[in-house]
């Protein structure tokens, strides 16, 4: 009986019916995709996928034993999907990602607080990278014609934090690793920094956390009870029909339109170069400059190499497969 | 682009129309064409540097390459050489619709690794191309049915194919983990290379398991070639456009939005 189930488990005949059925899942997703819709995660995708995947690797295992494999390249290249399967189960359980966004000349410690996101939940002091911490000594993107097509960006960094003696690169596709993480760019933008006084008195004296890179971007702040709409002209200048605009993405005169609303009336709307103040009511608004920031991915991934491994194993599998050499019988 | 680089293009077309017509000179005339597309590529790696593989109307240039030089590797006797030149020149002709302006490649693509992923990627779909014909050939042709070339395309070709495309998705998964942290992103190109793969692992699997007729293989051969041609063609199609699509014409390609 345990015989005939183990036969039929790994038999010639349910390998070409799951084979089959594989690509029923994905055509699904892509037609999804097509109509945008995004289905929910689980139900639509890791539900069927995770039963296919299942039936696959029951089918695979018990094929190794039941099944004569007359290539052993052949036979290498299915066990390396065990291991493929095993370092997916291992990221499932301890992958961790996370993303932060550092300004040029800011410092990075690995609190949870720092990170924009991450996908630790409770877990945070479990999963998450210790020692991680870096501090960016400078961001270098470069764009072609001018345009927002980027064909450079690196961010230099210093670790640790606290000597600083290590220096990094990191850019879109790779970084150091810190701390058993992985670092790469994620993202790269242009930041506001304004000074506000009322009264005389200094009530804040930061960089504004808005949406205004690329330049067009409009993004709003409220500040006390009003609400301050602002564009980023990096590189300012008249363009010929007397609007602002930017000749360039880089931050070489920078300027920020500003219009002030308060009770949904605007009470100011102009221009402010670098260095300029405005003042409504009892306010007074100073735009002192612009900073890049870049947004760092941190990933940390025990299952990773395994996955690797596997795919390794495969392609080896695959060229000596073409070598064609069989086994007695 | 400029002239110097379209009178090749045109003179490719011109020489592969040629191909179609004079069947005596055919293998020549496409020596000569490959030639010239292979000019075209040099010149936009030169002046761009980075091979071609930024959009469609470069992709359509690495596609007709690749049609030409398996064509002549694989298919001595020149039996499918009539349909790879026809659909060399479609294909070039198709891609003149897109924006041919040479363009520096975006930072998400400098790496060699790219560009091996991308070798694979054209090598896989030459010889399904290849299949393709093989498998038509099986299912409408007697006369050629029983030819060296298309028993290849059943068997051995195939498993060519699945190795070069299994090698351009390992090395794309290495890279993607690099660039977006995963070694997989669900996306309209991850979900129609799985139902491209998968159909071609039927196939495959179909005859060596349970030694399926050359014309259920054909069958499945010509269903994967369908799920192929959108993987690689109908991508730029797709609104809710994925990160595998690099035409400015189509979609600003915006790695970073805020």
């Amino acid at each position: 009986m345990v015989k005939n189930i183990i036969d039929y488990l790994g038999s010639k005949r349910l390998t070409l019916t799951i084979l089959k059925t594989g690509p029923i899942v994905p055509a699904i997703l892509t037609i999804l995709w097509i109509l945008d819709l995004r289905p929910p995660t689980f139900y639509m995708v890791w539900a069927p996928l995770m039963a296919w995947g299942i039936a696959f690797l029951v089918n695979l295992v018990a094929s190794l034993f039941v099944q004569h494999y007359v290539h052993r390249a052949n036979l290498l290249f299915h066990v390396s999907f065990v291991i493929v399967a095993t370092g997916i189960v291992v990221s499932l359980l301890y992958r961790f990602e996370g993303e932060a966004i550092v300004v040029e000349d800011g410092l990075f410690m690995g609190e949870e607080a720092e990170y924009v996101r991450h996908n630790a939940g409770r877990f945070f002091n479990t999963l998450a990278p210790r020692d991680v911490g870096f501090h960016v000594e400078r961001i270098e993107p470069v764009f072609w014609q001018n345009r927002l097509y980027f064909t450079g960006l690196k961010a230099t960094i210093r670790y640790p934090p606290a000597t600083g003696s290590t220096t990094a690169g990191i850019e879109l596709n790779g970084g150091p690793t810190i701390g058993g993480a992985r670092l790469r760019l994620t993202g790269y933008g242009i930041f506001p920094e304004v000074v506000l006084e009322e009264g005389g008195r200094v009530v804040l004296k930061d960089l504004l956390m808005v949406g205004v890179f690329p330049p067009g971007n409009e993004d709003h702040i409220m500040l006390k009870n009003y609400r301050m709409y602002m564009r980023l002209y990096p590189d300012y200048h008249m363009d010929e029909r007397g609007k602002p605009s930017t000749r360039s993405m880089y931050i070489r005169g920078p300027a920020l339109f500003v219009r002030v609303e308060w009770l949904y009336n605007t009470i100011y709307s102009g221009v402010l170069r670098q260095g300029e103040s405005v003042g409504f009511m009892d306010m007074k608004l100073t735009f002192t400059g612009a900073r890049r920031f870049v947004m760092v991915g941190i990933v940390k991934d025990p299952g990773e190499w395994l996955v690797f491994t596997g795919f390794l194993i495969a392609g080896a599998s695959l060229l000596l497969r073409l070598k064609g050499r069989s086994r007695k019988g | 682009m400029n002239t110097l680089a379209y009178i090749p293009l045109a003179g490719a077309i011109l020489v592969m129309a040629a191909g179609l017509i004079v069947r005596r000179y055919r293998r020549y005339l496409t020596v000569a064409s490959l030639f010239l597309v292979g000019y075209v590529i040099g010149y936009r790696w030169i002046h761009s540097g980075h091979p071609p593989m930024l959009g469609t109307f470069e992709k359509t240039i690495m596609a007709a390459f690749t049609l030409l030089v398996t064509s002549l590797v694989v298919d001595r006797k020149g039996v499918f050489s009539v349909h790879i030149l026809g659909m060399a020149i479609f294909i070039l002709l198709y891609g003149l619709f897109f924006d041919t302006q040479i363009r520096p490649l975006v930072i998400s693509e400098q790496s060699l690794l790219v560009y091996f992923h991308v070798l694979f990627a054209w090598m896989g779909y030459g010889i399904y191309t290849l299949c393709f014909l093989g498998a038509l050939h099986v299912l409408w042709s007697k006369r050629y049915r029983d030819e060296e070339i298309v028993r290849w395309t059943l068997e051995r070709g195939l498993l060519y194919g699945v190795v070069a495309q299994s090698v351009s998705f390992f090395i794309g998964s290495y890279y993607s983990s690099r660039l977006h942290g995963s070694w997989w992103v669900w996306d309209a190109v991850e979900y129609l290379f799985l139902i491209s793969w998968l159909l071609y692992g039927v196939a495959l699997h179909g005859r060596v398991l349970l030694r399926w007729d050359d014309r259920k293989v054909a069958g499945w051969i010509i269903a994967a070639f369908v799920a192929t041609i959108v993987l690689y063609w109908g991508l730029v199609y797709i609104p809710w456009a994925t990160y595998h699509v690099f035409d400015m014409d189509i979609k600003m390609h915006m790695p970073f939005r805020w």
